[in-house]
């Protein structure tokens, strides 16, 4: 379940942007999350609805962009997508195959909105 | 100043001008109201700084590290023992133990002689760069010495975390299936040598060795193999020849 410390990293990341933001809220984030990024995406759904109540995310919408993994292959040259890391090249049955894209772990941006001032509150 | 590794902090790193840097990089653009910051940023950047860290620190004292990953059971602490008393108390060797709970593990190794310290993880099923560097302040080093870090027996979780190791090592033992490549494709892709463990008990367990192979190099096709025993001392030679070649590359 390394899913939980993956997410306690992106709360951490969200911290450190939002540290000289005063007045500033996260109303959405984007992750990019490769399919070979070695997440499992139900784990990954338990553990942000775990982890992000009390903190800065716990009412930010949450975007995923899935990334489709694809391999190059060493000996044939050609591009291909892949589903599991050991999928031979199409081209040629190669294993001997590099992963080019699909192991990405990303915070890929966030959305801030302003925080309404308080209305404020006269004694009657 | 901490004295093992020069850094700032006794329990932590100061990450201050890394985060300077990331933040002068992000681009900016404002929609009225809103503010979007585009970070593109490794959700395992910490941990990959801390892993740098920890990696900067082997190398400037000539340390090479190994990071033991393999499912519970495998043999990992047996391995350790046997490498340990085969090497004799002379030789520089420190090991991290780490596991979800006890002091049992490092109790068996620290009957072999070697300076040792364990990390309990609580819940957590991995090790990560940071575990590694804070047990490494409990840890005075002598120069050009080895370091065997057991990581958490779990085959999937380990993958993920780059400790600042050397050279990554995965366990199996024959009594596990011997598709379990495959299964886990993470871990032995990521790992530089796999141990085939217990092989004393071939006879017994259905295990193709072959087969075995077969399935790691269709995810790693360079991978390394050293059958052995470490409880029968079967091929633990190969095994020391290969941490010799591997302290003379780093040296």
């Amino acid at each position: 379940m390394h899913e939980f410390s993956l997410v306690r990293n992106v709360i951490e990341i969200c911290e450190e942007q939002m540290h000289s933001r005063e007045g500033k809220y996260i109303s959405q984030i984007e992750l990019e999350i490769g399919t070979l990024s070695g997440v499992e995406m139900d784990a990954f759904e338990f553990a942000w609805k775990t982890a992000v109540p009390g903190t800065l995310l716990a009412h930010t919408q949450r975007k995923v962009l899935k990334i489709e993994a694809k391999a190059h292959c060493k000996k044939c040259n050609s591009t291909f997508v892949i589903n599991e890391v050991f999928d031979p090249c199409p081209q040629c049955g190669e294993y001997f195959t590099e992963i080019v894209e699909g192991q990405e772990l990303r915070v890929k941006n966030l959305i801030l909105g302003t925080i309404a001032p308080k209305p404020s509150i006269t004694n009657t | 100043m901490c004295s093992t590794c020069g850094c700032s902090s006794t329990d932590s790193i100061s990450y201050s001008g890394f985060n300077l840097e990331s933040s002068s990089q992000h681009h900016h653009h404002h929609h009225g109201e809103t503010e979007v910051i585009e970070l593109e940023k490794n959700i395992l950047s910490r941990n990959n700084e801390i892993a740098d860290h920890n990696r900067e620190h082997f190398r400037s004292l000539g340390t090479i590290a190994f990071n033991l990953v393999s499912s519970p059971g495998s043999g990992k602490t047996t391995l350790l023992e046997a490498t340990l008393l085969s090497m004799g108390p002379q030789s520089s060797c420190y090991v991290i133990e780490g596991d979800q709970q006890t002091n049992r593990d490092a109790e068996r190794i620290a009957k072999c002689q070697a300076p040792v310290v364990q990390i309990n993880t609580g819940k957590a099923c991995h090790l990560d760069a940071s575990m590694i560097h804070r047990a490494l302040h409990q840890m005075e080093m002598k120069p050009d010495g080895i370091l065997f870090i057991e990581n958490v027996g779990n085959l999937v979780c380990p993958a993920l975390f780059d400790l600042g190791e050397s050279k990554r090592v995965v366990i199996i033992s024959v009594t596990e299936g011997d598709d379990k490549p495959i299964k886990y494709p993470e871990m032995f892709q990521s790992s530089d040598i796999c141990l085939i463990n217990k092989i004393d008990l071939l006879p017994y367990v259905p295990f193709s060795v072959d087969r075995f192979k077969e399935y790691a190099r269709m995810v790693k096709p360079e991978m390394e193999f050293i059958e052995l025993s470490a409880l029968t001392g079967e091929g633990l030679g190969y095994w020391l020849d290969w941490i010799k070649t591997e302290e003379g590359v780093t040296v």
